[in-house]
């Protein structure tokens, strides 16, 4: 399990990292990675969505292969892209799900900041709206795609949206949360750690690939 | 030979699943291992192979309908073969996955369908009280109804001595001899004539109400709620273990709306109106001897699912007997709810020295018309009864259009 960071990437470049990567350890060998970067701003509606949700002609707009409806990202967002072998973890793209949320919710509380799962609304959730996005896509049971936390992002872009699909549906940040500046250095450092110690211990690992 | 392409078991908790697109058309050729189909579960997608070569010879199930894990939505046949041309014809009760390659999938036929149906009739609800007899389905045959609708019966009232407490024709004529001899002592049989002392509770009631109908210049005003998010909250939460009925609903959604629109949430009070800070919302529970108005405090600051248990220890309280006068006081709010009783919609007496209360109606498919399309709607209509002397028609209104936007977007409720 390796980490790597990326900086700012476009999203089409993101996403053929990501399909090299998930590539090599469908093939067995490359070493499953969370990948951590940043966009420029990008919508981009997955396969739950259409372009209906989408009230902004200033930000272009990107149709991919993950679950979920319309979502926003850019500059500020800590976007994971975690490359994971389910294959191995026990094929169960819910609990990967779950795996996500538990993750996102311990980086939330280390900030001090209470947050919780909606059953049925996957993404992670606090009294001031929804603080992290998460949609997965799934090849041969390598995970791509992931989270979106935001961090210290201009929230506008959110409003005009539907956010996930839902008119109204009310977007926070941690720095909004924690009413302080807060670094996207530090949220990367709590998210990897608390990612590769939680990876082995919610989604176990068999010795060989099933299928 | 065919082989059968079956809904895939993403998950240990997945009963069902979504076809997002097919990658493959009928007649197309497909080797084994490519991709031929996306289907999703909860927000991740997963890209379906195929496991036999051959020929995509049906799609059984369009882009965007949900299967039962297991469910046949495709099949392939085999090359040269010719395609049996693709019908659109319903996904048939899933079979158990055959292919060696596929998840073994426990089949759950008709999981996914069933809860709906259940958990989102009004009268499915954990509701309060109702000791006066709940709209309960007797069983009795066409012939034994029909005599009890001539006669002016109630079937509820009659003891049944068939199977399951089946009602037969000889248990209704039994009862009906019983009548005519002036022996048929069923609670709700119509009073005959004689006096009947006010209960206390009777008496509260009256004097409440016709001091408010004195007082208070009523007005009303309707409105219909698309109900489909709020039944899904309803049976996820139900689902994870957190029981919330349509009720608790309105009751968070009330509070949300009157923060918005604190004139409602108000008295009147000779030369001015006092606005509360609290939001203290009371709902109706109905009782054998009357009924009685338990009151959730500090809604403002209330989650959704400490709303319900409060909801359900104060219905519990007033049905025992055991609630006290604290906890009926202090009410600024007020829903009534007769949707389990099937009520379409109706208006409410407000409770003095509130300015308003809402009656809830039942939660049932209805027509409505989305772009030009009759479709089936899952609604449900509320009235708002509001004292002119403290709001206006477009206050009410405006109070009205914030309380649908929020149960029409219950995920508002949760955050």
């Amino acid at each position: 399990m390796r980490v790597e960071e990326a900086g700012i990437v476009d999203y089409h470049a993101a996403y053929a990292i990501q399909e090299r990567l998930a590539a090599g350890v469908a093939a067995g060998g490359a070493p499953e990675t969370l990948l951590l970067l940043e966009h420029p701003p990008v919508y981009t509606i997955g396969r739950g969505g259409s372009g209906t949700n989408i009230l902004d002609s200033a930000i272009g707009a990107v149709a991919t292969n993950r679950g979920g409806d319309v979502t926003y990202h850019g500059p500020g967002q800590l976007v994971g892209y975690p490359i994971i072998d389910l294959g191995r973890r026990g094929r169960d793209l819910h609990r990967y799900l779950r795996f996500l949320e538990e993750v996102l919710i311990r980086v939330a509380a280390s900030f001090g900041v209470e947050a919780w799962r909606v059953p049925g609304r996957t993404g992670i959730w606090t009294e001031g709206g929804k603080l992290a996005s998460i949609g997965v896509g799934v090849r041969r049971w390598v995970t791509m795609h992931g989270f979106a936390l935001n961090v210290a992002n201009d929230l506008a872009p959110f409003s005009r949206i539907n956010p996930c699909g839902m008119a109204g549906c009310p977007v926070t940040s941690l720095e909004i949360l924690c009413e302080r500046a807060v670094s996207l250095e530090e949220t990367k450092r709590l998210v990897a750690g608390e990612f590769c110690d939680l990876l082995d211990q919610l989604l176990i690992k068999e010795a060989s690939r099933v299928h | 030979m065919a082989t059968d392409i079956t809904m895939p078991k993403l998950s240990d908790t997945m009963t069902e699943g979504r076809l997002i697109a097919w990658k493959k058309s009928v007649g197309d050729k497909v080797e084994r291992g490519e991709i031929i189909a996306e289907v999703e579960t909860d927000k991740a997608t997963m890209e379906l192979e195929a496991f036999a070569s051959g020929v995509l010879a049906e799609q059984r199930v369009k882009p965007g309908e949900m299967a039962a894990v297991g469910a046949v939505i495709g099949v392939i046949g085999e090359a040269g073969e010719a395609p049996s041309p693709a019908v659109e014809k319903p996904t048939p009760p899933p079979e158990t996955a055959r292919e060696p390659s596929a998840e073994p999938a426990a089949a759950e036929p008709t999981a996914g369908e069933l809860p709906e149906r259940v958990m989102e009739r009004p009268g499915g609800e954990p509701v309060p009280p109702v000791s006066a007899g709940p709209p309960e389905e007797t069983k009795a045959a066409p012939v034994v109804r029909r005599l009890a609708r001539e006669k002016g019966v109630d079937l509820r009232q009659v003891p049944g001595s068939g199977p399951e407490g089946r009602i037969l024709l000889e248990d209704l004529e039994r009862y009906l001899a019983k009548r005519e001899e002036g022996e048929a002592a069923a609670p709700a049989a119509p009073l005959r004539g004689g006096e009947e002392p006010l209960s206390r509770m009777r008496s509260a009631i009256a004097k409440v109400t016709a001091e408010s109908w004195r007082t208070i210049p009523h007005f009303y005003e309707t409105v219909e709620i698309d109900m489909k998010e709020g039944g899904e909250i309803v049976r996820e939460l139900k689902g994870s273990g957190h029981a919330v009925t349509f009720n608790d609903l309105v009751i968070k959604g009330s509070a949300l709306a009157l923060a918005a629109f604190p004139r409602l949430n108000a008295s009147f009070a000779g030369d001015r109106i006092a606005l509360h800070e609290e939001i203290n919302i009371g709902f109706a529970v109905a009782m054998e001897e009357g009924l009685q108005v338990p009151v959730v405090k500090g809604c403002q600051g209330l989650a959704l699912k400490e709303i319900a248990r409060h909801t359900v220890r104060l219905a519990e309280r007033a049905r025992s007997g055991a609630i006290t006068q604290e906890e009926i006081s202090g009410g600024t709010f007020s829903v009534s709810n007769l949707g389990m009783y099937g009520i379409e919609e109706f208006a409410a007496v407000i409770l003095p020295p509130q300015a308003a209360i809402l009656a809830v109606g039942a939660v049932a498919d209805r027509p409505a018309v989305c772009g030009g399309e009759l479709v089936v709607a899952r609604t449900m209509r509320v009235t708002l009864s509001c004292d002119h002397r403290v709001v206006d028609g477009a206050y009410g209104a405006r109070f009205l259009e914030e309380l649908k936007r929020v149960l029409e977007n219950p995920v508002l409720m949760l955050v």
